[in-house]
């Protein structure tokens, strides 16, 4: 093996490296960023009655701990073959945080109420985020070959 | 060829990977900024002209009291539970000026929460409507019988019926988009009014005494005849029904709301204008950056052959390939948060807002980016011009200096 070699192998080992931890770190944000938007950020509606937005924040409560725990797994794990299927299934909790509101467990409907209004265009924006972060690091170490870091 | 092409122009960018990056982000931010204040500005507009439609009457006659509520039915399409006597339309209409009367009376929340009730329920008489029928989309042949109803747009029904306090009506016709709450009605004719109140009070929905009594209006709308006076006809109306109501004009609450509607198109249009000053300025520090470090590179490729205009169409493809997909990057950030929020944008500004349609943003979209390219190109025209202008020698020799 020449220096050459040696010196673009460390180099390729470096920013698969990093490439780990931001994006473990990206999948941490966002499986929090889950958690807070039906809780906190953009709350759902508030009544003493359970209705469908109820049901739907639970859900993304338990769908955003998987991104989160996902996250931190991936950190874990030089094998990049594992971090791939990691990827993979984020990219299927990401469609999963879009078809909980959309389609699964549904919200209000009316469209001035807070979560039509609110929580259901802020779970659109960051579950296609998940998917465009799972599906280019997917691409990513796909593309890299098989060397781990 | 092409693709040696464009694999020239990847492995340009690449080898200037720093400045490229900096290159895109500044076109993505200038293209999110253009994309996102036209859409809002275009959806405010949209839902400004629905306005003007939908204040379809000169009058209008709400009860004592609830003149703001009825405002904020017209410019939000919020209704208010806000009556009196069932016999107020009967009482003007004959009054000397006025050419149209109709009335409508509004069910709020007739549950306690949103989802259950999940519609506000409005009659009114079709055989003298003129405010509910220029909004229905899709004609119905017959009679608005007492099973049947006409939804808003953004009612979502089952093999065309819809279950209301255990129920089933049939959905005869939708109307078309508003973009306010509106959209989430129901329309009844007063025909059909004391049986759903039954149903409702059968189902132990929510009801006030006065809902329960059923012999309510909450509005009475009425157009003049041409060379009345409104002060007039409202004084006459005093005097037949009392003085149980307050007077709104749809027309000069469209007056007022144009003006905010100005106000704040301007100060979106003084942000992307400002902004975009800005960005042009960044765009052309970089490019005199990008492209001057290039002389010696230029030089060299002459010196091989190639002719200037060659040289020029590879710098500007190169900047061009970058700022096209820096303005892709920022018209789909600008479309993944404008787009889904426009309800929310909407209520924040009290006003109507329509968003755009698919094929809408789409142009959007092309539109914004060929404009980011040109100013992208524009940014970056001297440079090429310089660089490809210095005679190879020259450029080489500053070099070896």
């Amino acid at each position: 093996m020449t220096s050459n070699t040696i010196f673009n192998n460390l180099k390729l080992r470096k920013t698969l490296m990093k490439n780990r931890f931001i994006v473990a770190a990206l999948f941490l944000l966002a499986g929090l960023l889950v958690i807070l938007i039906p809780t906190v950020l953009f709350p759902v509606c508030e009544s003493e009655m359970k209705m469908a937005c109820y049901y739907t924040k639970q859900a993304e409560i338990g769908v955003g701990a998987v991104i989160l725990l996902l996250g931190i797994v991936s950190a874990l794990f030089s094998d990049k073959k594992i971090r791939a299927g990691i990827s993979i299934a984020q990219f299927f909790n990401g469609a999963l945080v879009l078809a909980l509101p959309l389609k699964l467990t549904g919200l209000c409907k009316m469209s001035d109420m807070a979560c039509k209004a609110k929580t259901q265009p802020a779970l659109i924006v960051i579950s296609v985020l998940v998917l465009v972060i799972a599906g280019v690091n997917f691409g990513y170490l796909a593309a890299t070959g098989n060397k781990d870091d | 060829m092409i693709k040696t092409k464009i694999r020239s122009i990847l492995s340009g960018i690449r080898s200037r990977i720093f400045y490229s990056t900096c290159l895109v982000i500044t076109t993505a931010v200038l293209s999110f900024m253009l994309f996102s204040g036209s859409i809002i500005k275009s959806s405010l507009d949209k839902g400004m002209d629905n306005m003007d439609r939908r204040l379809g009457s000169d009058i209008m006659l709400v009860p004592k009291g609830s003149r703001e509520e009825a405002e904020n039915l017209l410019l939000e399409g919020q209704r208010g539970t806000f009556y009196f006597d069932g016999s107020v339309d009967d009482k003007v209409k004959d009054i000397e000026g006025i050419s149209e009367v109709t009335s409508q009376c509004f069910l709020k929340s007739l549950s306690a929460d949103c989802c259950s009730s999940e519609v506000e329920l409005v009659f009114y008489d079709p055989d003298t409507d003129f405010v509910v029928g220029p909004w229905i989309e899709t004609n119905y042949k017959s009679d608005l019988k007492k099973d049947n109803v006409i939804v808003g747009s953004d009612i979502v029904t089952e093999n065309g019926t819809i279950k209301l306090f255990g129920k089933d009506y049939e959905v005869v016709s939708q109307m078309a988009k508003t973009g306010t709450a509106l959209d989430s009605s129901v329309y009844f004719s007063d025909d059909s009014m004391a049986s759903v109140i039954a149903d409702a009070e059968e189902k132990n929905s929510f009801l006030t005494e006065e809902q329960k009594d059923g012999d309510i209006l909450s509005s009475v709308f009425i157009n003049l005849k041409d060379g009345y006076n409104e002060d007039d006809v409202i004084r006459e109306c005093h005097a037949k029904a009392g003085d149980i109501f307050d007077v709104v004009y749809p027309k000069q609450l469209n007056e007022s709301l144009s003006d905010n509607l100005l106000r704040i198109t301007d100060i979106v249009g003084a942000v992307v204008l400002i902004g975009g000053i800005l960005l042009f300025g960044i765009l052309v520090l970089i490019n005199s950056v990008i492209i001057e470090s290039r002389k010696q590179e230029v030089a060299l490729l002459r010196v091989l052959g190639n002719s200037k205009s060659k040289m020029a169409l590879m710098l500007i493809s190169e900047t061009g390939a970058v700022s096209l997909f820096g303005s892709l990057v920022g018209c789909l950030l600008g479309a993944l948060i404008v787009i889904p929020f426009g309800r929310y944008i909407g209520m924040s500004l009290s006003m109507p807002y329509l968003g755009p349609s698919f094929i809408g943003a789409s142009v959007q979209v092309i539109v914004i980016m060929a404009i980011v390219f040109l100013v992208a190109l524009v940014s970056s025209i001297l440079f090429v011009f310089h660089v490809t202008g210095i005679e190879p020698y020259l450029a080489l020799k500053k070099e070896a200096e």
